[in-house]
């Protein structure tokens, strides 16, 4: 048997037989199942949800009966953005974010129906997932078992008799980080396993993802148990470890990503609702509409186009043109509006990103989220494909108007053959290429931070060799 | 003095704490089989030399060898021929007796043995129920006892021992002494730091007085009575109170 392995046995035979530590990592165990098991029946109930509210909403569209286009326009129908099964994972922003958009002529309406309004007040989920276990509990954990790896060692002279035996500080640093190292694989392995297998019971996952989440979750932890050792290699006694790595835990995972946040919000400042939607509104009240100042010059414009010189000789409804011409404008301005907002959070991302320098778990989260695919950018992307969806619809009904309404305009009946023709909304999530290239930063923080905590760990071997003072 | 080749070797071995120099200049030899027992008060140098040899102290002027090797230059290597013996032994007291040596000879390197286990406990008179008993239930003489077990299963070149008789009843004291007299016959050596001057004059083949840092004597037991090794030892004893 190998000194490593040796040390390895040793202490987790110590650590089975100290109760408050076994206990304590049977609560965390307990935790992160209890943690899994109502992330996986809140989905199962929202993905049930949100396929029985899809047929309804179909079965509402087709059964509106005869009606003008642009009526059923506003009339409309839902998008709904699919959970993904990772979310089982991290639930990351889904909770707090809209899951619906109702996809309405003229309107760019905002993603409404928050999972978090049909919960209690009680237990925020978004706090009370395996991600949350595995960032927040599991270090604090770590950090317990951590301290006295060393420290106690020291404390109870053990540590000389083990020096005296001729392994050496490098490799009893070796020793202590595979130590520590198993038990948090252990089990954080064992939570992460679970988690995977109840992912994976949820719906499709992506393997590729799924082993890149693992990965991300393996170098933080990894991390956070080279500072640990480290506190424990320079600390004089348990209870001072114990007490440097209660402050180091509180800091940069409590306290850290909310200041982060904090910071971010002040750095760059997003708009209130009120203000956006109020800037939208002006924006939109500022072009020269068909309908109103802008009917003049759009009607002579159709008029050359068909080349009559009578509204009322159009071979097409006029109405539709001006309907469809009035969503090309207020595109123009939603496009402006949203892309300003979205560069707002852009912004907040990067401001985010300084926090990195005290805590590598603003890093982790943005990986953690982005693998699972509840981050803002997935958010986005569901927002601009429902965007996307919204316009084409409201096109496919001002198209049927334009072609068949003519002098009928909006007397104009369209029947069930169109409703069956409109296309329901399908989220596509963005490609795993696509979330890799907007996590290249996050990963190489967590790389540095990796390589600096095991120098640190490493370095502090140094402190070993001061025992006979 | 011993004509063996040293396997411990101080020459000029020189330890500050600022101002304080806790040894000075210290010159000694003990070879393979030899028991060398270092005597006088606390902070004579006792324990400082043992931890200059352990490697667990940098000195600051002049060399330590275990079996030739520079400890400060390579003091795991130097570590791998020592075995070492606390004044409190320090065990894992949620670990059995066993599971601690077992421990300790994995460290050193050493296939663990169940039979030389049981038959080096057997030496000691360590009782054999108790082996498989948590070692924080142990007594100070059965540590002491596991303590020297554990030095003993390293099959070391040489074991140092800091104060490992102190606080004994009679009975465990002289277990231990019988085990030290038939491991030096065996050809280890033995650098021994005790307050105890007629143990010491039981197990030693040397004894060196040390005060304040320096060694100022190295005595034959063998040339004096017990009644002179105490007069020694109350001068000693007067000093450290001066």
């Amino acid at each position: 048997m190998s000194i490593v392995t040796a040390i390895i046995a040793k202490d987790l035979r110590e650590l089975r037989r100290a109760r408050r530590v076994f206990a304590m990592a049977l609560l965390v165990l307990a935790l992160g199942l209890t943690a899994l098991a109502t992330s996986y029946v809140r989905i199962a109930a929202y993905e049930s949800d949100r396929a029985a509210t899809n047929v309804a909403d179909r079965a509402t569209w087709e059964a509106q009966g005869a009606r003008n286009p642009h009526s059923a326009a506003h009339f409309s129908k839902w998008a709904f953005k699919p959970l993904t099964a990772q979310a089982v994972l991290d639930p990351g922003i889904a909770a707090f974010s809209g899951s619906a958009v109702w996809m309405e002529a003229h309107n760019r309406n905002p993603a409404v129906a928050r999972p978090i309004d049909d919960q209690t007040v009680i237990l925020p989920s978004g706090d009370f997932s395996v991600a949350w276990v595995l960032q927040v509990l599991m270090p604090l954990l770590v950090a317990v078992i951590a301290a006295g790896c060393v420290a106690r060692e020291r404390e109870r002279g053990t540590l000389r008799l083990m020096l005296a035996s001729g392994v050496g500080e490098l490799g009893l640093v070796r020793a202590k980080l595979a130590s520590i190292g198993a038990v948090t694989l252990l089990l954080g392995g064992a939570i992460s396993a679970i988690g995977a297998v109840a992912a994976t019971g949820a719906g499709p996952v992506d393997p590729a993802q799924l082993v890149l989440w693992l990965i991300a979750y393996a170098a933080f932890l990894a991390i956070v148990v080279a500072v640990s050792v480290a506190v424990s290699l320079r600390a004089r006694s348990s209870g001072q470890a114990l007490m440097v790595l209660a402050g180091l835990w509180l800091f940069a995972i409590i306290l850290t990503p909310r200041a982060a946040v904090s910071l971010a919000e002040y750095a760059a400042p997003a708009p209130t609702s009120e203000k956006f939607w109020a800037d939208v509104a002006a924006a939109k009240e500022s072009y020269p509409s068909p309908f109103a100042d802008g009917m003049e010059a759009f009607g002579a414009k159709v008029m050359a186009q068909y080349g009559v010189t009578r509204l009322e000789d159009l071979p097409v409804s006029f109405g539709g043109l001006q309907l469809e011409e009035d969503e090309r404008l207020g595109n123009l301005v939603y496009d402006q509006q949203f892309a300003a907002l979205f560069a707002v959070y852009a912004r907040q991302r990067e401001w985010l990103r300084w926090a990195n320098l005290v805590s590598p778990l603003p890093a982790l989260q943005n990986i953690s989220m982005a693998l699972s695919g509840t981050d803002m950018p997935h958010q986005i992307a569901f927002q601009q494909q429902a965007e996307r969806r919204r316009r084409a619809l409201v096109t496919q009904l001002n198209t049927d108007l334009i072609e068949n309404g003519a002098g009928a305009d909006f007397d104009y009946l369209a029947g069930p053959q169109l409703w069956a023709e409109v296309k329901d909304f399908a989220f596509s999530p963005p490609s795993l290429g696509a979330t890799l290239a907007q996590l290249w930063r996050d990963a190489l923080i967590l790389l540095i931070w990796l390589v600096a905590a095991t120098l640190f760990a490493l370095r502090s071997a140094r402190h070993l060799a001061g025992e006979g003072r | 003095m011993t004509t063996q080749p040293p396997v411990l070797e101080a020459a000029g071995l020189t330890k500050r704490f600022g101002e304080a120099v806790a040894l000075d200049r210290l010159d000694l030899q003990v070879a393979a089989g030899e028991t060398v027992c270092l005597l006088g008060a606390n902070g004579a140098g006792k324990t400082t030399t043992i931890n200059l040899f352990l490697g667990f102290l940098e000195p600051s002027a002049g060399t330590a060898l275990v079996d030739g090797i520079e400890v400060a230059r390579s003091p795991a290597a130097a570590r791998r021929r020592l075995g070492y013996v606390a004044e409190v032994v320090a065990l894992y007291p949620t670990l059995t007796g066993a599971e601690n040596l077992d421990f300790f000879a994995q460290l050193a390197g050493e296939r663990v043995d169940p039979g030389v286990r049981d038959a080096i406990l057997a030496r000691l008179r360590f009782p054999a129920s108790a082996i498989d008993l948590p070692a924080g239930s142990y007594s100070k003489g059965m540590r002491q006892k596991l303590g020297l077990a554990i030095a003993l299963m390293k099959q070391a070149s040489a074991i140092l021992l800091d104060e490992p008789l102190s606080g004994l009843d009679p009975a465990a004291a002289n277990d231990l002494v019988a085990v030290l007299r038939e491991t030096a016959a065996g050809g280890t050596a033995l650098l021994i730091s005790t307050h105890d001057i007629f143990r010491a004059k039981d197990v030693a083949t040397r004894i060196g007085i040390m005060r304040h840092g320096q060694l100022l004597a190295m005595i034959d037991p063998a040339t004096l009575s017990a009644s002179e090794l105490e007069a020694i030892y109350l001068t000693h004893m007067a000093e450290r109170t001066e």
